[in-house]
């Protein structure tokens, strides 16, 4: 009963117009962002944390929250229209909304993709709102022992499950932990590798980190490839699914849903994954899988579904225990830090109103994402058309002076820049930026969780107290299964041969 | 030995694989070793300076970086050996090298001339020049978006937000 006490006054806390104001103009950003290639929710997301830092921490949270929302329907506007996903988890939303489009049929596209993902995204965040308050209660019980078992286990999927290299996934997550050692000890209080300079005392900050790495960088990745060419959107048919068409895809609304969330759930998994996965599922039991590919509304409905429900259910781990389960939850994180909270169970003892807050803002983002999408689609397609040599020097722009604003600091904007130049030589030859991220993020709850374990029961106890046993084993599980099932193939391969 | 020396050692050897590389039949893997190399190196350079950290208990100051280093080095290692075995895929040539070293020194220039200039003259400039390297057509258009972003950034974070933006030579004029 305490949970619709409070989820009721979340509700009516959300009636005040600077909370609605924030809300639309979240998911307007969005959208925006999601729908223009090369911008992933989590550079969306990143490119405005610095700015809700003068925010109150309740509506700077809901503001990001619904921009990481309405981002995952955003991705399929120029999935559907030019066969160009906004951000991968639309990915496979274009096997069959742009063959929609060249049938004359976009409207159908992008209403089942907008249906979809509102739908989607309510179901994650109704699991979310159920989920999460019993775990926060048993993670309260949780040792430091058992914490660092689970950060080291969110690391592990996150690098296994991420796709390419899992040894370099692993070493990105190295560096960026080893990146957190810089700066005073949280222990012992002296400083580590500050080679004199009193600019490193407090160590590298997280915003110029994701700026570097999730904006700054992506600009570099595209300059490399640079074309010249735009984007050219043409008009578009307006005409939405019937309610005959949407009754038929019920079911696989529904089934993408669930499999979208508990994806999710699972750090690192995400939503490009989820989404995959409910196209396959939905083609199988599809009555008529030789129509995917060709203009499925199925198709278009289960990749959407699947992709937004998984940000409710990526944030379960991140809000009960602290552990980002993907790149946009990392810099959530950030976006906590920066207001002085600490994401995990004392979070929905300490500040229940923001919690129940988020829980309440992420189920009204999607009716606002449905309202703002039906009637705004056209406006997002001219917007869309910006030119990339108008958006690159912007997204460089906004992160100089966001990194600027923080701690008015030009070192902060300098190791934006020196981020930046390093996560695109890693993405270039195979470390992904997002582990490297989850390390900086992790890194002071890792390092404090285990000296504070080992203190209390030495070395011992990480075999002793269950759950951080059985969390470290499983992490080495997932870490090495990737391996192990190469390995497998090969021998198969070898065999074979 | 200090860890500068050490550092600059380190440095030594990097360039001396890096130039082997170039002129060996590994050539086209040059990034790809390079990296896990640099890694190795830093991380040893890293390992040097834990061994100045005062209080050598249980879990001390230098734990958790060493474990870290040690996992670096190991994984790296690995992963060169890999890449010796030619298990690494060979990363395609930059297309547009001149492009993206312009825009990097592009940035870092602006970067650095926020500090004597100020915010709003560095960045005017530096949209313009940027939009001209992206060949973006509309010429006159550029000096109003680049323009129209100053006022934005004036109204919105100078004045609104009380973002103390560096003015440089022209702190006195607002």
């Amino acid at each position: 009963m305490e949970l619709f006490g409070n989820l009721g006054a979340a509700f009516v806390s959300l009636l005040d117009w600077q909370t609605i104001l924030t809300m639309v103009a979240g998911v307007i950003l969005g959208i925006l962002g999601g729908a223009m290639p090369g911008i992933s929710p989590s550079t969306a997301v990143a490119l405005l944390v610095p700015f809700s830092f003068t925010m109150d921490a309740r509506l700077a949270l809901i503001l990001l929250i619904a921009i990481y929302q309405a981002a995952n329907y955003g991705g399929s506007i120029t999935a559907v229209l030019i066969n160009t996903p906004g951000t991968p988890a639309a990915a496979a939303t274009c096997f069959d909304g742009y063959p929609l489009t060249q049938q004359g049929k976009a409207g159908k596209g992008l209403g089942t993709a907008l249906v979809g993902s509102c739908l989607g995204g309510a179901f994650g965040a109704i699991i979310l709102i159920f989920f999460c308050v019993p775990l926060a209660r048993a993670a309260l019980k949780f040792s430091p022992a058992a914490y660092f078992g689970l950060a080291i286990f969110g690391l592990a999927t996150v690098a296994s499950l991420g796709g390419g290299n899992v040894l370099k996934a692993v070493v990105a997550v190295l560096i960026g932990l080893l990146i957190k050692t810089i700066g005073l000890d949280p222990i012992a209080g002296i400083y580590r590798f500050t080679f004199g300079s009193d600019l490193l005392y407090d160590g590298f900050a997280l915003i110029p980190a994701l700026m570097g790495l999730f904006a700054v960088s992506v600009v570099f990745e595209k300059v490399e490839k640079w074309t010249g060419l735009d984007r050219t959107l043409e008009k578009i048919d307006s005409k939405l699914p019937s309610l005959e068409e949407f009754w038929k895809i019920k079911g696989t609304i529904l089934r993408s849903s669930i499999v979208g969330t508990i994806i999710g759930i699972f750090p690192g998994a995400g939503a490009t994954i989820a989404s995959f996965i409910s196209y396959d599922m939905a083609k199988r039991v599809s009555k008529t899988p030789e129509k995917f590919g060709k203009g499925a509304l199925e198709g278009v409905a289960a990749s959407e579904a699947a992709n937004s429900s998984s940000v409710g259910g990526a944030l379960i781990p991140l809000l009960a225990l602290g552990i980002p389960g993907s790149a946009t939850d990392a810099v959530l994180i950030g976006a906590f830090i920066l207001h002085d909270l600490v994401p995990g169970p004392l979070l929905f003892r300490d500040h229940p109103g923001i919690v129940y807050g988020i829980f309440a803002s992420l189920v009204v983002a999607n009716i606002l994402v449905l309202l703002i999408g039906l009637y705004g689609n056209r406006a997002f397609i001219k917007v869309v058309s910006v030119s990339d040599a108008v958006l690159y020097p912007f997204i460089l722009v906004v992160a100089m002076i966001g990194t600027y604003s923080v701690n008015n600091s030009l070192f902060d904007v300098g190791s934006c820049i020196g981020f930046g130049i390093v996560g695109w030589i890693l993405k270039r030859y195979g470390y992904p930026p997002a582990p490297v991220v989850l390390g900086i993020v992790l890194g002071k709850l890792i390092e404090y969780s285990f000296r504070r374990g080992v203190i209390m029961g030495g070395y011992a106890v990480f075999f002793t107290d269950r759950l951080a046993f059985i969390v470290l084993l499983l992490a080495m599980l997932s870490l090495s299964y990737p391996l192990i099932r190469a390995g497998w193939g090969r021998l198969k391969k070898g065999r074979q041969g | 030995m200090s860890p500068i020396l050490f550092a600059m050692g380190a440095l030594a050897v990097l360039v001396g694989i890096g130039i082997l590389v170039r002129f060996s039949g590994m050539r086209q893997h040059l990034g790809n070793i390079l990296i896990p190399c640099c890694l190795i190196a830093l991380s040893l350079v890293f390992l040097a300076i834990t061994f100045r950290f005062s209080g050598e208990e249980e879990a001390g100051p230098a734990a958790i970086p060493r474990l870290w280093i040690f996992l670096i080095l190991v994984l790296s290692s690995i992963i060169l050996g890999q890449i010796l075995r030619g298990k690494d895929e060979v990363v395609p040539r930059i297309k547009r090298t001149g492009l993206l070293a312009l825009v990097m020194v592009t940035l870092i220039s602006y970067f650095l001339a926020i500090s004597y200039i100020g915010y709003f003259l560095s960045t005017f400039l530096f949209i313009v020049l940027l939009l001209n390297m992206l060949s973006y057509r509309k010429k006159l258009l550029i000096y109003f978006i680049a323009g129209g972003w100053i006022l934005f950034s004036y109204l919105v974070f100078y004045k609104l937000l009380y973002i103390q933006l560096p003015l440089g030579f022209f702190e006195g004029l607002f």
